[in-house]
């Protein structure tokens, strides 16, 4: 209901003006220094999904399948995601063909008809969080190294879950889960985590 | 399954008029701080075409100590959802820097929000912004703060601590085929962290020269019978700003409120979770009112908004199969709320089902049952009065959506519809149907049609307003005139037919781009109609009464175009622009004597916006984000267009302390944002401020 008549934000434009002015300066010089100092410090930041694919390629090594899994002939590890994953290409980029000991890692998208077998490790990332029940359900008991990123991943019956702390990718481990599916995690890695537990599988809690 | 998001999209926005150009000298100025702002950026990425590390060499001890540039996509998959959706992370609330819901919302493409003073936001999405916007839908995990009595948002007692929140949706459009009545023009959804993932204890401390805090306090922990929960407590105080029309506002605005939320794993199927909020606040405002019939009839009043209230909110998911899922949602939420004019209480119990299926390999099904019952009390004072001063209404409502697969993996169709049955208006239908193509991964079309109803309420039938009084004079026979707004029993929905595409794309993992535009047709609008003049008695001295009533009688078109994009300039650094057009051609019915509502609305709301914003990560756990947001002109309610600029350097400064240094409005000592008829207060003046915040963990 007021009508003021004038309006005090239009009396001083050149105040304005220079304290716009003296912000981009400062900006500048923020932006600047973060140039300047930033090849020194370039190798403590990357991609959420760079970084993660890291990580899944790592946990391959910390990992022993059972014998039937893994057979002779094919020399292939396979990292399945679910079809319209987005973070296909990131982790393609960043671990597909490399090899793992006498193995080659290869990112294969399962689409829903497909057989989960021939993967070693499904990466169930946070979009497909409406799967991911159904998903680890299903998997109950095989020998297939879940990896996931969402809160109730592992009461669901995943086996390792990230998460981030302080900005920081961390992961927490359901061993019950992975022992119903004999797989066995190193110990190292078992150390590395944040968290582990050794429930059941499907309904330990965290 | 957190609660309904895979089906609840769907929405649009309108109001505004078409000013397309409107070249002032201050747009100059403008358009050389966006300049700048851009220059100043790409002295900061001298490695554009950084190419990523192979980090798969580094050891895991290495990985860990590696910090996230960006948590790159959104939470919830929207480059799917055929809907305008936005999503706002919890990494996003984070570099905001934003002390209030109201604000992180400014970073909504084709949200409107205009802050009125200290502790009050008109907020709309699509248009017809007002202080009580009534067509936009706002949840808090799944509980409407939407007033369904009182048609709006009372923004002031919508508090959740920004750090225990996981992600806002907010859909521009439609969304009433899955969420429900009075989500016409939008849906904002805000969800918070399960309580796992807060663990542990937080202190929060700041302040500045717009105020104390908000300060608070956090701690999550497991019980071995409940399992994770957490409680807090947070409490600020808001200083005062200038009035608009001069002078100090005495707008300040205090808050405190604390809560808990317990997430249970029941058995390996079922899981619980629950969670309650009590709150106790008081605003102070300028308002021009009646005091009486007699001389001096009415004043600008210095009032204090006492407010308090509590809810409780319980919801179980059960999963029956790896392809069928239900959830059950109760809660109960109170208000009550008063100032020397007006005093209203509130009751809301709300019970949802919900169930999800999937049928087979093509059909992704979703259905619910709804039941709600809210009981007021409106405590007659001069100025607000309702008839029956009490009144217990009930709402029925059931929905059905099926996702359908046309082709798999690159043609969906959703088609769903509500029904839902109210006192005021009976039954009501809202369907909605929506198709997404997605020709490869990298781009995404779609498009909608659906029905929305904006559902009387009892601030539309019931009540009794009356602003203002005059002084008698000859003409009135010396009697005094009481200008009176009286609601319509007969009040019918005000409906919306809206028709949207959109276009997605993701060109590179560096880069991606949403567009939507939209076209709206809205019937039986409400308009205020005059009516002829009579004596009164009661409330004495005997009167004239000058009357106006709620009607229907208003149409009309709005339409218009939002676009933003997210560019990762260089791996420390993303830029995200954002524009919104807008444009409503609203017209009078012949049988209607309405003429200031129509301009009021169209010029209420900005035809023009247009934001960027810049987040960098620099060395020593420092980050730098800015964000610049310009609105055009309201015509209706001479605000003049205005840039908005806040910028906060935020430092991680070890495992448990985090400090950030924040300025909001840097470019103006002061601005207005908002000055519709709509509300009584006098609107305030936006300040420049500064904080500082500094957040321990335990």
């Amino acid at each position: 209901m007021n009508r003021a008549g004038h309006n005090p934000a239009t009396r001083i434009p050149s105040v304005r003006t220079r304290v716009a002015a003296r912000m981009i300066v400062f900006l500048c010089l923020i932006s600047f220094l973060s140039g300047a100092l930033k090849p020194a410090r370039c190798q403590t930041t990357a991609e959420e999904y760079q970084i993660k694919a890291a990580f899944l390629y790592h946990f391959a090594q910390f990992v022993e399948w059972p014998g039937s899994t893994m057979n002779g002939r094919d020399l292939s590890l396979n990292l399945c995601i679910l079809d319209g994953d987005p973070h296909l290409l990131e982790l393609r980029n960043s671990i597909e063909g490399k090899p793992i000991g006498s193995r080659v890692f290869h990112v294969r998208q399962l689409s829903p008809a497909q057989e989960i077998q021939g993967c070693q490790i499904l990466f169930l990332s946070r979009d497909q969080a409406r799967r991911q029940s159904a998903m680890l359900k299903s998997l109950h008991g095989l020998p297939v190294l879940t990896v996931g990123e969402t809160s109730n991943f592992l009461t669901d019956g995943g086996m390792i879950r990230f998460h981030l702390k302080d900005n920081k990718i961390r992961f927490d481990i359901n061993l019950g889960a992975a022992d119903l599916s004999h797989l066995k995690i190193s110990s190292r890695l078992l150390l590395l985590a944040t968290s582990v537990n050794l429930g059941n599988g499907t309904d330990g809690g965290r | 399954m957190q609660v309904h998001h895979f089906a609840r999209f769907v929405f649009q926005k309108p109001p505004g008029c078409r000013r397309l150009a409107m070249v002032s000298q201050r747009a100059v100025r403008r358009v050389r701080v966006f300049a700048g702002i851009a220059l100043l950026a790409c002295l900061g990425i001298p490695d554009l075409p950084a190419q990523a590390p192979d980090l798969t060499q580094k050891s895991l001890e290495d990985l860990m100590n590696i910090d996230v540039t960006s948590v790159s996509k959104k939470e919830q998959k929207t480059s799917e959802t055929a809907a305008a959706v936005f999503v706002i992370s919890a990494e996003d609330i984070r570099r905001s820097g934003a002390l209030n819901i109201p604000d992180l919302l400014r970073m909504v493409p084709g949200l409107d929000v205009a802050q009125i003073d200290a502790g009050k936001w008109a907020i709309s999405a699509r248009g017809f912004n007002a202080q009580y916007s009534n067509k936009l839908l706002v949840l808090i995990d799944g509980r409407t703060v939407y007033n369904p009595e009182f048609a709006g948002v009372e923004w002031d007692s919508q508090n959740v601590p920004l750090d225990s929140i996981e992600r806002i949706e907010v859909v521009r459009g439609p969304g009433a085929a899955v969420w429900g009545s009075n989500a016409v023009n939008g849906v904002i959804n805000i969800i918070t962290k399960s309580a796992n993932d807060t663990q542990g204890g937080s202190v929060t401390a700041g302040g500045g020269n717009a105020g104390q805090g908000p300060d608070s306090f956090r701690y999550g922990g497991k019980a071995r019978a409940l399992g994770a929960y957490r409680v807090f407590a947070e409490g600020f105080h808001i200083n005062s700003l200038p009035a608009l029309s001069g002078g100090n506002g005495q707008d300040d605005w205090r808050l405190v409120h604390g809560g808990y939320r317990i997430d249970t794993t029941l058995t390996a199927r079922d899981s619980l979770t629950t969670e309650g909020e009590v709150y106790q606040g008081d605003a102070g405002e300028l308002a021009y009112t009646i005091v009486s019939l007699q001389p001096p009839e009415n004043a600008i009043l210095t009032l204090r908004d006492r407010y308090c209230g509590w809810n409780q909110l319980a919801r179980w998911n059960r999963t029956i199969s790896p392809h069928s899922e239900t959830s059950l949602q109760v809660y109960f939420d109170r208000w009550t709320r008063s100032d020397l004019t007006y005093n209203v209480d509130l009751n809301v119990f709300d019970i949802d089902f919900q169930h999800h299926i999937a049928w087979g390999a093509r059909q992704d099904i979703v259905w619910g049952l709804g039941y709600r019952v809210s009981s007021d009390d409106v405590s007659p004072t001069l100025r607000l009065s309702a008839t029956p001063q009490d009144s217990i209404t009930q709402l029925f409502s059931s929905f059905a959506q099926d996702e359908i697969t046309i082709r798999p993996q690159s043609l969906h169709l959703t088609v769903g519809a509500r029904l839902e049955h109210n006192v005021y208006s009976g039954f009501n239908l809202e369907p909605s149907a929506r198709l997404v193509w997605t020709p490869n991964s990298k781009n995404m079309l779609w498009s909608a049609v659906s029905g929305a109803d904006r559902t009387p309420a009892r601030s539309d039938t019931d009540i009794r307003l009356n602003p203002s009084a005059l002084p008698g004079g000859a003409q009135t026979g010396y009697l005094p005139v009481l200008v009176s707004y009286l609601g319509n029993p007969k009040i019918k929905n005000e409906q919306l037919t809206a028709y949207e595409a959109g276009y997605r794309n993701a060109w590179t993992s560096r880069s991606s781009v949403d567009l939507t535009a939209f076209y709206n047709r809205y019937r039986d609008l409400e308009s205020y109609e005059p009516q002829a003049m009579s004596i009164e008695t009661n409330p004495a001295p005997t009167h004239l009464l000058i009357p106006t009533v709620f009607g229907n009688g208003l149409y009309g078109e709005t339409h218009g175009i939002e676009v933003f994009a997210n560019w990762k300039a260089a791996s420390h650094w993303t830029l995200s622009p954002g524009y919104a057009l807008y444009a409503a051609h609203l017209h009078t019915q012949t049988t209607s004597l309405d003429t200031t509502t129509v301009p009021g609305t169209q010029g209420g709301s900005p035809d023009h916006q247009a934001q960027l914003r810049s987040s960098m990560s620099l060395p020593w756990n420092l980050q730098w984000n800015a964000a610049a947001y310009f609105v055009n002109r309201l015509p209706a309610q001479s605000i003049p267009s205005y840039t908005r600029l806040d910028s906060n350097l935020n430092w991680r400064a070890g495992e448990h302390l985090s400090i950030i240094l924040a300025g909001q409005n840097l470019l103006r000592d002061f601005h207005p944002e908002y000055n519709g008829s709509d509300s009584s207060v006098q609107s305030g003046m936006m300040r420049r401020n500064a904080y500082a915040k500094i957040a321990w963990a335990f």
